[in-house]
């Protein structure tokens, strides 16, 4: 089996209450792996915490065989972790390419003097960034968006916005915060297309998303939290069977009802 | 190329203006003024307008710049072109200093601690009366020498200042458009999605910090030689306040905006005193109009009320002046 992401022990405690506590869990190269669990279960903490915007409180995270605890955000991002956000972090002063073109970021190399003076070299450098930016544009649907500015577009494509963006680093691990929340069910499942066409590009994927329908269709396993712990792992129809989860979920609110339609 | 249009612009209207106006006050006098205001406004928009982060303690960096300059071609002697040399070394280092802890901070914090590194420097100017000539200042400052040329007129002065701002804008248009100006921009965006794009944040602020900064301290060098004389009251909170002022009220959405807003804010004071005692509360109402009124400041709100004049079609998007 070829581990990719692995936690040991994860714990990430806020004044006392922990939002994760104690898991591990490892994910398979290749493979989309989601999280799932109610509302406050975690899930963005754990995202937080494998990217380096927390620190967390104890545990190992390792990814493709070293730990990458205690590194900052940008240094996981060149490691090769992206992510996209629950609450869209667009940068709205921008337009659409120039979004995906700051995921090109550490592909470049050009600093502030060759950049001031506009040197040959910085030119052609930006001149294959942009190409690579529009190719993920091209990939997400939204090549012929590129110009406009970001803070024009429907919520749907700003969505995707944050997937081309991200697929920008050039990752080998991307994570997708709700990647379909608060889209319609055309837009859903135009996500869920991306999702696989990202899997069929060699990227690993980690979902969080409370569209059950989504998580079940794309996953190739699951993760389900419940008040920062681990309750249980497994493939779809696994989880969907399981006694722990089916109880889990049938106190909560109405929400997360849709788990086994 | 359609970036440096803007740039063609300006530096047709520099070129034209003494030409046209060979005897005006406002042009060779006034227009070495703006020149050197519109030069720090522009570096501090990197950091302002592009970046989001704010200084209320840029006259400081004028000030180094000046009184490096003022203090070695005085003191020791020195060619006045180390000497500005020497003001951009130092005020790189100091700049590179404070920039580390002040930029952690945010927002009304960022301010305050910029605000009162201002006003150490500023005192720091005033106290070793022995060495900066205190509150008197500093006289005598030699004249600046270009390839056998004496920089000693007013229309000389008006092509070296203009000179150094064509080059400064011409810096700043390079930055913006490239790969380190997206992630500037990103940061102000975005702080939490520009790091997830790899962007190491703390770093770039305090680039950009120490680039705004020199800007101000080779306006600064500039300011010493061409006035011949400096003192503290020139690089106060004041001027810091001033310079925010310029950029906010020109408009952070573009390089040109700052130079707008230094031309505006440093002729409205000229043009007011006819008013006597209300000059300052007529160019408070104005201040406060335009941002009412003009809420991206002068320059993006009026291109974009003037712009559907020119153009037949009525487009009043603003693609065109951002750069
Ligand atoms: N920075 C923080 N400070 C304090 N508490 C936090 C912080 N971040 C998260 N928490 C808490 O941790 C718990 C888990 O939150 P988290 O956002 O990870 O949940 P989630 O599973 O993503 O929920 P949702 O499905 O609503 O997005 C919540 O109780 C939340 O209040
Ligand atoms: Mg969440």
């Amino acid at each position: 089996m070829d581990l990719f992401l692995e936690t040991q022990n994860l714990t990430k405690t806020f004044g006392g209450v922990a939002a994760i506590f104690n898991l591990s869990f490892a994910t398979r190269k290749g493979s989309v792996y989601s999280v799932i669990g109610p509302n406050g279960a975690g899930k963005t903490t754990l995202f937080n915490l494998l990217t380096g915007i927390y620190k967390p409180t104890s545990g190992a995270i390792r990814f493709a065989g070293s730990s990458i605890v205690g590194q900052p955000p940008h240094k996981i991002s060149r490691l090769g972790i992206s992510r996209t956000f629950q609450t869209p972090q667009i940068f709205l002063n921008m337009t659409v390419l120039e979004n995906t073109l700051v995921g090109c970021h550490s592909h470049g190399t050009s600093g502030f003097f060759s950049a001031a003076i506009s040197s040959p070299q910085s030119r052609r450098e930006a001149a294959r960034l942009k190409e690579q930016a529009m190719e993920n544009l091209r990939f997400c649907g939204l090549d012929h968006l590129a110009q406009r500015d970001s803070d024009a577009l429907p919520y749907g494509e700003l969505k995707r916005l944050e997937v081309a963006r991200a697929l920008s680093t050039k990752p080998k691990l991307l994570l997708m915060d709700e990647p379909a929340a608060g889209l319609n069910d055309s837009e859903t499942s135009k996500m869920g297309e991306l999702i696989q066409g990202i899997q069929k590009l060699g990227i690993s994927v980690m979902l969080v998303e409370h569209n059950m329908a989504l998580v079940m269709a794309v996953s190739d396993e699951l993760l389900v939290l419940n008040y920062g712990e681990y309750l249980a792992e497994g493939t779809p129809e696994q989880i969907q069977k399981n006694q722990k989860v089916i109880d889990a979920y049938l106190g909560m609110g109405d929400e997360n009802d849709d788990l086994f339609d | 190329m359609n970036r440096y249009r803007g740039f063609f612009v300006l530096a047709l209207i520099i070129i034209i203006a003494p030409i046209i106006f060979p005897d005006s006050y406002f042009v060779t006098v006034v227009g070495v003024t703006i020149a050197l205001n519109a030069l720090v406004a522009v570096g501090l928009n990197l950091l302002m307008g592009y970046t989001g982060q704010i200084s209320l303690g840029h006259a400081a960096f004028f000030g180094i710049g000046a009184y490096s300059s003022g203090l070695l071609t005085t003191m020791f002697s020195w060619n006045p072109w180390f000497a500005l040399l020497m003001g951009l070394l130092v005020t790189w280092l100091v700049a590179e200093i404070i920039a580390r802890p002040i930029l952690r901070l945010k927002g009304h914090y960022l301010a305050m601690a910029t605000l009162g590194f201002g006003i150490i420097i500023n005192i720091l100017m005033v106290q070793p009366t022995h060495i900066t000539g205190g509150p008197d200042g500093l006289s005598d400052i030699p004249v600046l020498n270009i390839l056998g040329w004496d920089i000693d007129s007013d229309i000389r002065w008006y092509i070296v200042a203009n000179g150094a701002l064509l080059l400064g804008v011409w810096l700043a248009l390079n930055l913006i458009n490239s790969r380190i100006g997206l992630a500037l921009r990103a940061v102000h965006g975005s702080e939490v999605g520009a790091q997830m794009m790899g962007v190491d944040i703390e770093r770039i602020k305090i680039r950009i910090f120490v680039v705004s900064a020199l800007f101000a301290a080779f306006a600064g060098s500039l300011f010493a030689h061409q006035q011949a004389f400096i003192s503290p009251d020139s690089f106060s909170f004041h001027f810091s306040i001033e310079l925010v002022v310029m950029v906010v009220l020109g408009g952070m959405a573009s390089n040109y905006g700052p130079i707008f807003g230094a031309a505006v804010l440093t002729m409205l004071p000229e043009t007011l005193v006819v008013f006597e005692d209300y000059e300052v509360l007529i160019l408070g109402a104005i201040m406060m109009g335009i941002m009412i009124f003009l809420p991206q400041g002068l320059w993006v709100g009026l291109s974009q009320k003037i712009k559907p004049l020119f153009l037949n079609k009525a487009t009043s998007s603003v693609e065109s002046v951002g750069g």
